[in-house]
């Protein structure tokens, strides 16, 4: 029996205006996210995936737009609800934590403040029960003395320490998805173990639906049911975490899986092969993304047939070449 | 906090006794004679005995070091000597025209804060809109109108023509319409644009956007968010104009007779009144001095940060 998803995107695109024209950030992306599953990106820096990320929250910068798809969270049609539903829904039902902690917070306000108007926005609450409130989850996402915690000024705490109070403030609300932006990339690997491992308890224990983003394909592997690989705004292949790692068919996927063998074992050859620049996203309409950095390119690339096609039972890829 | 005031004011000790050393040997290098002046200030024709008994009756025929031992001893007790020209105490008149400044430098800090900030935090939000293109303008003409310009065409039109304010002087409040809506004018222009381009800066701030994804509400992020932080640089930029307008608008003074430290300073050059210039000058770096402590504390008290490292 399947789940009915919590979150479903559909056919998103993002164009951003940019001084050299319209750039595609984010082209045909579609996926869902189902109650306590994790749903990993992967892909470099530019791939699109915090565009998607920000979407998801109507909160994208002022030069990007969604030109067509749909994003519906339950029966709520994020693109065109009003500002004032979307607002509300933010923290209280998609809740988000930041890629560097050290800079989410504001830095003159101390951590209490942070806490105490998230939880009297969303709940009808007096302050001193939002400072109870906040201290009991401060304790479940194991942050030691919670009450001079809350007196402290986010520099006086390290990385590890606000991303938790991030999981924290996130419980507290108890969202149904939680948008998860490359939550360990400013960390240290302690740290990021036990980030991880929180993340893991939140799905577990309140059945929260996780987008996690990341280009650490060993975040990925940790938590993730499923998996999109995202290149040049597109998923390039999409399957459940087991079939993606051991049978990757898309060549990127493959690359990205081999330049991590690469350290440990001789293959690096590939790695050296792909160019380091990434792709040029301005009107480049019918051709594979990839098809400058693929090593199996060839005129069967330029193509009008990008569909995403299923391979195998839930995987999906994006290339001529397969099934 | 406490600790950081003690700090902060024990180290005002070596800055005030350089500033007075300067002061001092500054105006023994200007050519003149304090004792030609100040016959001349008393309408006594100086013969050369008249000006080498004063000489030994001012103290000035001591070496240079003695008498800078001997002024500081007595600047200590708040006593800046006599004035050449009333023949008052320096200080009794200091303080006498110190008053009229406080008032038109505090009025004018109002209109500051009360005209600036609210415009510069909508054209950062609108940016681009009405409202930004409007605080454009007015921060062009502010800057770019000379203050005595600007005072003169206040009276024509607000005193003279439309009679709604006293022309010059001081005494009621609507004597200090005028002068410091002027004196306030040059100001609010450069602290608009500046709170604007703060506000902007701190807009892209990740912690914004955080703000944002807790849901919370525009006007919220704004006043308790954005307003704190971007207040900093204002608040550098506010301790140095409260150090010159203290000190005297000179122009302003002048344009609507006001009888505060500008008037009093210029004043005292012009009749040569060696005590009284040298009283100003020290008045006024005090005045400078204590300016930059306010500013170190108020940063102290909107940025944590800068409190903890004082506390070390």
């Amino acid at each position: 029996m399947e789940q009915q998803p919590i979150l479903t995107v559909n056919k998103l695109n993002i164009d951003v205006s940019t001084p050299h024209g319209v750039t595609q950030v984010v082209r045909d992306v579609s996926f869902k996210i189902e109650a306590g599953k994790v749903f990993g990106f992967v892909g470099e820096s530019g791939s699109g995936k915090t565009m998607t990320c920000m979407s998801l929250l109507n909160l994208l910068p002022g030069e990007a737009k969604v030109v067509k798809g749909s994003i519906k969270f339950r029966n709520k049609d994020i693109l065109n609800c009003s500002a004032k539903d979307m607002r509300k829904a933010r923290g209280s039902e998609i809740a988000m934590i930041m890629q560097n902690p050290m800079t989410a917070f504001n830095p003159v306000r101390t951590i209490g403040r942070h806490f105490i108007e998230t939880l009297k926005t969303h709940l009808p609450i007096t302050k001193q029960q939002a400072r109870t409130m906040a201290i009991a989850y401060l304790e479940k996402a194991d942050l030691p003395n919670p009450e001079n915690l809350l007196k402290q000024y986010p520099f006086q705490l390290s990385g590890g320490m606000l991303q938790r109070v991030m999981i924290a403030i996130t419980m507290s609300l108890n969202p149904s998805i939680l948008i998860a932006d490359e939550p360990t990339t400013a960390l240290d690997a302690t740290n990021q173990l036990q980030i991880l491992q929180q993340l893991n308890w939140l799905r577990k224990e309140y059945d929260t639906g996780i987008l996690l983003v990341s280009h650490d394909l060993g975040v990925i592997a940790q938590l993730a049911d499923e998996v999109a690989v995202m290149y040049g705004g597109y998923i390039v292949e999409k399957a459940p975490v087991f079939k993606l790692f051991n049978r990757p068919m898309h060549p990127y996927t493959r690359v990205l899986l081999e330049s991590r063998l690469g350290l440990t074992r001789r293959k690096i050859k590939s790695v050296q092969r792909v160019s380091v620049s990434s792709p040029n996203l301005i009107n480049k309409e019918n051709t594979c993304p990839f098809f400058e950095r693929c090593e199996d390119a060839d005129h069967t690339c330029v193509n009008d047939n990008l569909e995403l096609k299923e391979c195998e039972k839930d995987h999906l890829v994006r290339c001529v070449k397969s099934g | 906090m406490g600790w950081f005031i003690v700090k902060r004011l024990t180290s005002l000790i070596p800055i005030l006794f350089g500033i007075s050393l300067i002061t001092f040997i500054l105006l023994h290098l200007t050519p003149g004679d304090p004792a030609v002046a100040y016959l001349r200030a008393s309408h006594i024709p100086p013969a050369d005995e008249t000006v080498a008994a004063l000489r030994v009756e001012l103290g000035l025929d001591k070496p240079l070091y003695v008498q800078y031992v001997e002024w500081l001893g007595k600047v200590v007790q708040l006593d800046l000597g006599m004035s050449y020209v009333s023949k008052k105490s320096v200080w009794d008149e200091i303080m006498l025209h110190f008053f009229p400044t406080v008032q038109l430098t505090l009025a004018s800090c109002i209109l500051i804060v009360v005209v600036s900030l609210p415009i510069g935090i909508m054209s950062a939000i609108y940016k681009g809109k009405l409202i930004d293109q409007f605080s454009r303008i007015i921060a062009f003409v502010s800057v770019s109108m000379p203050a005595f310009w600007f005072g003169f065409l206040l009276i024509y039109f607000l005193s003279v023509k439309l009679d709604l304010f006293p022309v010059l002087g001081r005494g009621t409040f609507a004597h200090l319409v005028l002068p410091s809506l002027t004196l306030s004018f040059a100001y609010i222009g450069t602290y608009m644009r500046l709170l604007r381009a703060s506000v902007l800066e701190n807009l892209n701030e990740p912690f914004v956007m955080y703000a944002r994804a807790r849901g919370l509400r525009e006007r919220l992020i704004v006043s308790r968010h954005l307003l704190k932080k971007s207040l900093l640089p204002l608040v550098t930029g506010l301790g140095m104009s409260l150090g010159n307008m203290l000190s005297g608008a000179v122009i302003v003074e002048t344009v609507f007779a006001w009888p505060g430290m500008g008037q009093l300073f210029v004043t005292s050059i012009l009749t040569r009144d060696y005590p009284m210039i040298q009283g100003c000058l020290l008045f006024m770096g005090v005045i400078f001095v204590v300016c930059n402590l306010l500013v170190d504390l108020a940063y102290s008290f909107l940025d944590p940060r800068i409190r903890w490292e004082g506390e070390k």
